[in-house]
C-alpha cells in the first residue's frame, strides 16, 4: 500500500554528491570511505543500508561508573556540607565522563546514523543534567533507552519515557500527587513531547498531569521506577473527550490517537532530517499519514522522510545550520582525523552551545539561527581552525622538557611503561624543612589503562609520612579502577583525580595509614596499588635519571634531598606485602630523542590529513565534494574545484566557505 | 595624519587648554565612545560579609569566632562598617566619592548552587522564574541605546558567553586585543534571494564582519600599555582599558576573578583574592582618569551568592544568599547605599536580602547607559526600581 504513494525517484542511483548529503544528514561528517560506497547505491538500497545499520548497544562501553552501584541519592540531604560539596563532585566528574565517552562514541561509531537519532531524541526529550539532582547514572540510562527504543515503536518509547527516572526527576513528576498535582511532566508530554502547543487544552493539561501521578523513581532502589499508588490518583479522568479512570499509560495512548501526534513527531524529523524551514503542507500530510498507519513504527518514519523528494531536493541542500556536533564530531570524522582532541570536544561542544546532558532548556536547543549569533559564529570558525591546526596533544611543560632535553622514556617489567619522563618542578623550603618534586610520565600506558599523562608529587615534611600526590586527567577507560570517593579532586575542567597517599607503614597495616589518607588507598583496586607501588619504588631511580638532565640539574639541590628523605624509608618498602608489586622501572634514554617525539606527537596530524587528501585525489574527487553541499545559490561564489595547491592550504579555505557552515 | 592619531592630537590639545569632554558623544571631536560599563565577576562566590564588615556588630562576632575581622583591621568607612584590610587600594576612590557599596543584593527563593545562581544573576532571574535564555542587558542593550553602537555590544574577557547569551546583536568572547585582532571570518558579497539558511548566515557574517574590521581599525597601532597590579585580573582590565583607549565604543565589557569558593581556610585566601581585587581596580580606574574616561566608565561587581553568615569549622565559609557589591565610577555617587542584612534574623542561616539585585541592573540601564527602560516591555527590569538607588548615578 505504502509503495503506491512512493514515487519512482527511489529507484534512482546517488551521484557522490547524493551520497555525500544522505550521509551528513542522516549521520555526523561523512568519511570518505562512506561516500564512496554509497556512491551509485539506489536511494531506496542506500536508506536501507543505513537501517540496517542501526545499533541498540554504543560501540564503546559506557564509562565505568554506570556499573556501579547507585549512589546514595536519597542521603545527601542528610550529608554535611563538606561531603555534600564531594558528592556533588563525584556526579560531576561522571557526567564529564559520560560526555567524553558519547563525543568518543560518535567520533569512532560505525552508526553515526545511530548516535544522531540517539542526538535527536536527546534533544527532543531535552533532560538537564544540572536539574536532575545530579543523578549522572539516570542520563546515562537515558541515553541507553534511546539507543535500545529509539528505532522502534513510539508508543513503547513514550511509555519508556514516563518512567524514565532523569526524565521524572527534570520534570518534578515525583511530587505529582493525587492531593498536589504538578503539572510539568503533563504539559511538557503534550506541548514539546507529542502534540505541540495548541493540540490540547489547559483542561487536558490538568487532566494528564492526574493520569501521571504516581509514576516516580524509586531513590532507594537503584533509581528504578516506582508506582506509587498511596499519591496515584484513581479518579476518572476526561482526555480529549474521554471519559476513565486513566494512567499514565493509557494517557500515551489517547495522545497518540490524536491526529497532531503524528504530524507532531513528522515535523520534528524534517527539522532534523531536511530543513531549518517549516514542512511543506502535502509533505506533513502524507508523512502523518504513513506514520499513523504504521502504528507509529520510527524505523517506517524514518525510511520515508529519507526517501521523500524534499529529503532529496536540491532546494534544500544546506538548508540547515550544522550543529556543533556536525561542525566538530561531523568534521573530526570526515577528515579521519586523530581523535586526540576527543577529551576536550565537550567543552567546545559547550563554548559553541550544545552542551551534552545540559540542553538550554526543556525545548532542547534552539538549532538554526540560534548556533550563529556572532559571538558563536566565531567561536565556529575558531574552533576548526583549531582542529585543522591540531597538536595539542603534549603539555606544555612537556614541550619544555623536551627542548631541554630533560625527557626519557622508561618502561618498567610488563606492567606499564610511558614514552616519556620529564621533571616538572621542585622545591626546598629550608626553613619548614619541606620538599617536593614533581615528576610527570607521558602517556603512561598499563594494561588495561592509558594516561595521557601523570604527575607524581613527591612530598617530605617533618612529621608526616611522606607523601605521593598523583594527579591526573585524559585517562582511558578511567584514571583508576574504584577510585575512592574521597580521592577524587575537582579541577572543574579538565576533571582531575588526585590521590594523595602517604609512604607506607610497613609495622602497622601496609599501605593503610591513618587519617584521610587511609581510604584512598585501601579502596585502590591491586591494579591502581601495583602501580603506585611501583612508583614509588621507582622514584629514586628517576630521580637519578632526572639529576643527569639540564632541568634536573637546575633543581639538583631540591632533587638531591628528596633522594636523602627517599633512602631513609626504602628499607621499609621490602618489609610490606606490595613489595612484590614494586617493580623498579627501568630507565631507556635515548630511545626516544627529540625528533621522534615531536613526530609522534604533532607532525602526525598533519600528516594524516595530507594522506587524506592524497586519498580524495586518488580516487577523483575534489575536496569540496567531500566538504561542501552541491548547491548553488545565488549570490554565494562557488568553490573553485581545483586540484593544485598545497594540500592543508586548500583544505584550509575549503573549510573557510560560507557552505561549510550550512549542512 | 590619519583619523585615531588626529583625534588623538585634538585630545591632548584639549586636555592642554583643560577642556572637559563631554562625555555623551555629541559635540565630541576625540571619541565618539560613550558610557560604558565593566562587569567584574567574582566567581565562586565572594563573602561578602568579610569584604564590608559590621565591625560593632556581636552577632558578627558570635558567627565568626575565628573569621572575623576587628574595628582595628577594617578600614572604616563609617561608624559601624569597614572594608576588609586587603581593600586598602580603594580606600582613595571611597575617599573621592566614587565607591558605592550596594548592600545587601539578593534575590526572593535564593538558589545555593554555583551554576544555577550565577545564571540567575546573569539573566536577571530568581528562585520563582525559569531562569531566561538571554543575558539581562542583551536586549536593551541591542535595541534600546540612544547612541548607535558599530562595534561590539560587549566583550567578556573571560571565554564564555553566558552573560551576553543571545540571539542577535554581537557579543564577543576575547582572550585578549590579540585575539580580537587575529580573527576573521569569510565575507558574503552579493544579495542572497532564495535560500533562506545561506542568507541568515551571511546576514550573521556581515555583522561580525564589520565588527570585526571596525574593530580592528580603532584597534591597528593602538598604544600598547604597561602591566596593570592586580594579576589575572589586572590583564583582563589592561585589555579592557586598551580597547578604550583605542575608542572602541562597547557598552559592556565582563572580566572575571575565580577562587572564592572559600569553605576551607578562608582567611589567607580571601585576603589574597580581595587584594588583586582592589589593585587592579585602583590601577585601572588611574588609568582610566589619566585618559579622561573615568567619569564615562562604571565597574561593577557581582559573584553567585554571599556566603553563609556562620563559618564553618573547616576555617572557611559555605554558600550563602545576600551580599554586598560594588558599584564604581567617575559618575557614581560614592557611599553605602541600602541597608546592610540584619544579622539578628537569619533565614536558614543566612542574611535575608535587603535589595533585589536587579534594581541595581535597572539603574544602570537607565541611568548610566541611557537606555530606555519601558515599563511596557517585556525584557523590562523597571519593575524592580528601587527609589533608594535614584541618586546612585549622575545622569550623562
Amino acid at each position: 500500500v505504502l509503495a503506491e504513494n512512493l514515487t519512482q525517484s527511489r529507484f534512482n542511483v546517488l551521484d557522490t554528491e547524493d551520497a555525500r548529503h544522505l550521509l551528513v544528514r542522516t549521520g555526523i561528517g561523512s568519511s570518505v570511505g562512506d561516500v564512496l560506497s554509497y556512491t551509485g547505491m539506489r536511494r531506496i538500497d542506500a536508506v536501507e543500508a543505513l537501517v540496517a545499520g542501526m545499533q541498540t548497544q554504543p560501540g564503546i562501553p559506557m564509562p565505568e561508573f554506570t556499573r556501579r552501584p547507585v549512589p546514595h541519592y536519597h542521603l545527601r540531604g542528610q550529608l554535611g556540607d563538606d561531603f555534600r560539596v564531594q558528592f556533588n563532585r563525584q556526579r560531576n566528574q561522571e557526567i564529564t565522563r559520560l560526555r567524553q565517552w558519547w563525543v568518543l562514541n560518535m567520533l569512532e561509531t560505525t552508526s553515526p546514523q545511530t548516535e544522531r537519532l540517539v542526538l535527536f531524541w536527546h534533544d527532543l526529550f531535552a533532560t538537564n543534567y544540572r536539574n536532575t539532582n545530579r543523578q549522572s547514572l539516570a542520563m546515562a540510562r537515558q541515553n541507553q533507552t534511546f539507543r535500545q527504543l529509539g528505532f522502534g515503536s513510539w508508543e513503547q518509547l513514550l511509555k519508556q519515557m514516563i518512567r524514565d527516572a532523569a526524565l521524572l526527576d527534570f520534570l518534578d513528576a515525583n511530587s505529582n500527587h493525587r492531593k498536589s498535582p504538578n503539572e510539568n511532566l503533563a504539559r511538557e508530554l503534550l506541548e514539546l513531547f507529542t502534540l505541540g502547543e495548541g493540540a490540547y487544552s489547559e483542561a487536558t493539561v490538568r487532566e494528564a498531569a492526574r493520569s501521571l501521578t504516581g509514576y516516580s523513581t524509586h531513590l532507594f532502589h537503584n533509581l528504578e521506577f516506582r508506582l506509587r499508588t498511596g499519591v496515584q490518583d484513581r479518579d476518572e479522568k476526561i482526555l480529549f473527550g474521554q471519559r476513565g479512570s486513566f494512567d499514565a499509560d493509557d494517557l500515551v495512548e489517547i495522545i497518540l490517537q490524536q491526529p497532531a501526534a503524528a504530524r507532531f513527531l513528522a515535523t520534528r524529523f524534517w527539522h532534523a532530517f531536511v530543513a531549518d524551514t517549516e514542512p511543506e503542507t502535502d509533505w506533513l500530510d502524507w508523512q502523518a499519514e504513513q506514520f499513523r498507519r504504521s502504528d507509529y513504527d520510527i524505523s517506517e518514519l524514518y525510511r520515508h522522510v529519507l526517501l521523500s523528494d524534499a529529503f532529496w531536493d536540491e532546494r534544500y541542500r544546506a538548508a540547515m545550520v550544522k550543529s556543533p556536533v556536525d561542525l566538530l564530531v561531523g568534521t573530526a570524522r570526515t577528515l579521519e582525523y586523530p581523535k586526540h582532541q576527543w577529551r576536550k570536544m565537550p567543552r567546545q561542544l559547550a563554548r559553541l552551545g550544545m552542551n551534552l546532558f545540559a540542553p538550554p532548556d526543556v525545548s532542547g536547543w534552539s538549532e538554526g539561527a540560534g548556533f550563529i549569533s556572532a559571538g558563536r559564529l566565531l567561536e565556529r570558525y575558531k574552533a576548526v581552525r583549531k582542529l585543522l591546526r591540531g597538536g595539542s596533544v603534549p603539555s606544555e611543560p612537556f614541550m619544555k622538557a623536551v627542548e631541554d632535553e630533560s625527557a626519557a622514556n622508561l618502561k618498567a617489567l610488563e606492567d606499564w611503561q610511558a614514552s616519556a619522563v620529564y621533571l616538572k618542578g621542585a622545591s626546598k623550603n629550608d626553613e619548614r624543612d619541606v620538599v617536593t618534586v614533581t615528576i610527570v610520565l607521558n602517556d603512561l600506558r598499563t594494561s588495561d589503562r592509558q594516561f595521557s599523562n601523570v604527575a607524581f608529587a613527591l612530598r617530605a615534611e617533618p612529621n608526616l609520612p611522606l607523601q605521593l600526590k598523583m594527579g591526573s586527567y585524559d585517562c582511558w577507560p578511567d584514571c583508576f579502577e574504584s577510585m575512592p570517593e574521597c580521592a577524587w579532586v575537582d579541577r572543574h575542567f579538565p576533571p582531575s583525580k588526585m590521590l594523595t597517599l602517604p609512604w607506607l607503614n610497613a609495622k602497622e597495616n601496609g599501605w593503610q595509614s591513618e587519617g584521610v589518607y587511609g581510604c584512598q588507598f585501601s579502596s585502590l583496586t591491586d591494579h591502581g596499588r601495583r602501580l603506585i607501588a611501583s612508583m614509588w619504588a621507582s622514584a629514586p631511580e628517576l630521580i637519578t635519571h632526572l639529576l643527569t638532565t639540564q632541568r634536573g640539574r637546575r633543581f639538583s639541590s631540591e632533587l638531591l634531598a628528596m633522594q636523602e628523605r627517599l633512602a631513609q624509608r626504602n628499607m621499609e618498602l621490602v618489609q610490606t606485602p606490595y613489595a612484590q608489586w614494586a617493580t623498579v622501572v627501568q630507565l631507556e634514554p635515548g630511545m626516544l630523542g627529540q625528533q621522534s617525539l615531536m613526530a609522534d606527537s604533532f607532525d602526525v596530524q598533519h600528516s594524516t590529513l595530507e594522506q587524506w587528501v592524497d586519498e580524495l585525489d586518488r580516487h577523483s574527487l575534489a575536496m569540496e565534494q567531500v566538504l561542501l553541499a552541491d548547491v548553488e545559490i545565488e549570490g554565494v561564489p562557488a568553490m573553485e574545484q581545483t586540484r593544485s595547491g598545497k594540500a592543508l592550504k586548500r583544505l584550509r579555505q575549503t573549510v573557510e566557505h560560507p557552505l561549510f557552515q550550512l549542512k | 595624519m590619519n583619523r585615531r592619531e588626529f583625534a588623538k592630537h585634538i585630545a591632548q590639545l584639549s586636555a592642554s587648554l583643560g577642556l572637559v569632554l563631554s562625555s555623551n558623544g555629541r559635540a565630541d571631536l576625540t571619541n565618539t565612545a560613550g558610557r560604558r560599563l565593566i562587569l567584574v565577576e567574582l566567581a565562586g562566590a565572594n563573602d561578602g560579609l568579610n569584604t564590608l564588615v559590621p565591625f560593632t556588630n556581636d552577632h558578627y562576632y558570635q558567627l565568626r569566632p575565628s573569621l572575623a575581622l576587628s574595628a582595628t583591621d577594617v578600614l572604616m568607612l563609617d561608624d559601624d562598617m569597614g572594608l576588609h584590610p586587603a581593600l586598602e587600594p580603594l580606600m582613595p576612590v571611597w575617599q573621592a566619592g566614587e565607591l558605592a557599596w550596594l548592600q545587601g543584593l539578593g534575590y526572593p527563593q535564593p538558589n545555593r548552587s554555583h551554576f544555577k545562581s550565577i545564571a540567575l544573576w546573569e539573566t536577571a532571574g530568581d528562585g520563582h522564574r525559569r531562569s531566561s535564555t538571554q543575558g539581562w542587558m542583551t536586549h536593551a542593550i541591542e535595541h534600546r541605546m540612544a547612541r548607535k553602537i558599530r562595534d561590539p555590544h560587549g566583550i567578556s574577557l573571560f571565554d564564555d558567553l553566558s552573560i551576553f547569551a543571545s540571539e542577535g546583536g554581537r557579543w564577543l568572547a576575547v582572550q585578549s586585543v590579540k585575539d580580537l585582532l587575529e580573527q576573521s571570518v569569510p565575507r558574503v558579497r552579493g544579495k542572497i534571494v532564495d535560500h533562506e539558511a545561506m542568507a541568515l548566515l551571511q546576514s550573521r557574517l556581515r555583522v561580525l564582519n564589520s565588527t570585526l574590521s571596525n574593530v580592528s581599525t580603532k584597534l591597528a597601532g593602538g598604544v600598547t600599555l604597561g602591566k596593570f597590579q592586580g594579576g589575572v585580573l589586572g590583564e583582563q582590565l589592561r585589555q579592557v582599558v586598551t580597547m578604550i583607549q583605542a575608542g572602541l565604543d562597547t557598552p559592556v565589557y565582563r572580566v572575571r576573578l575565580a577562587g572564592f569558593d572559600t569553605h576551607k581556610n578562608q582567611s589567607g585566601r580571601h585576603q589574597r583574592l580581595l587584594k588583586t581585587l582592589a589593585q587592579a581596580l585602583s590601577h585601572t580606574r588611574n588609568q582610566l582618569i589619566s585618559m579622561n574616561e573615568w567619569d564615562n566608565t562604571f565597574i561593577m561587581s557581582y559573584s553567585e551568592f554571599g556566603r553563609r553568615a556562620a563559618e564553618n569549622r573547616s576555617g572557611g565559609t559555605d554558600h550563602g544568599t545576600a551580599a554586598p557589591h560594588i558599584l564604581m565610577g567617575g559618575s557614581v555617587h560614592g557611599g553605602l547605599w541600602g541597608n546592610a542584612p540584619d544579622l539578628a534574623h537569619l533565614e536558614q542561616g543566612d542574611p535575608a536580602f535587603t535589595m533585589d539585585y536587579r534594581a541595581v541592573y535597572h539603574q544602570i540601564l537607565t541611568d548610566a547607559l541611557a537606555v530606555s527602560d519601558a515599563e511596557n516591555d517585556d525584557n523590562s527590569l523597571s519593575k524592580y526600581r528601587d527609589a533608594r538607588l535614584q541618586r546612585l548615578i549622575k545622569v550623562a
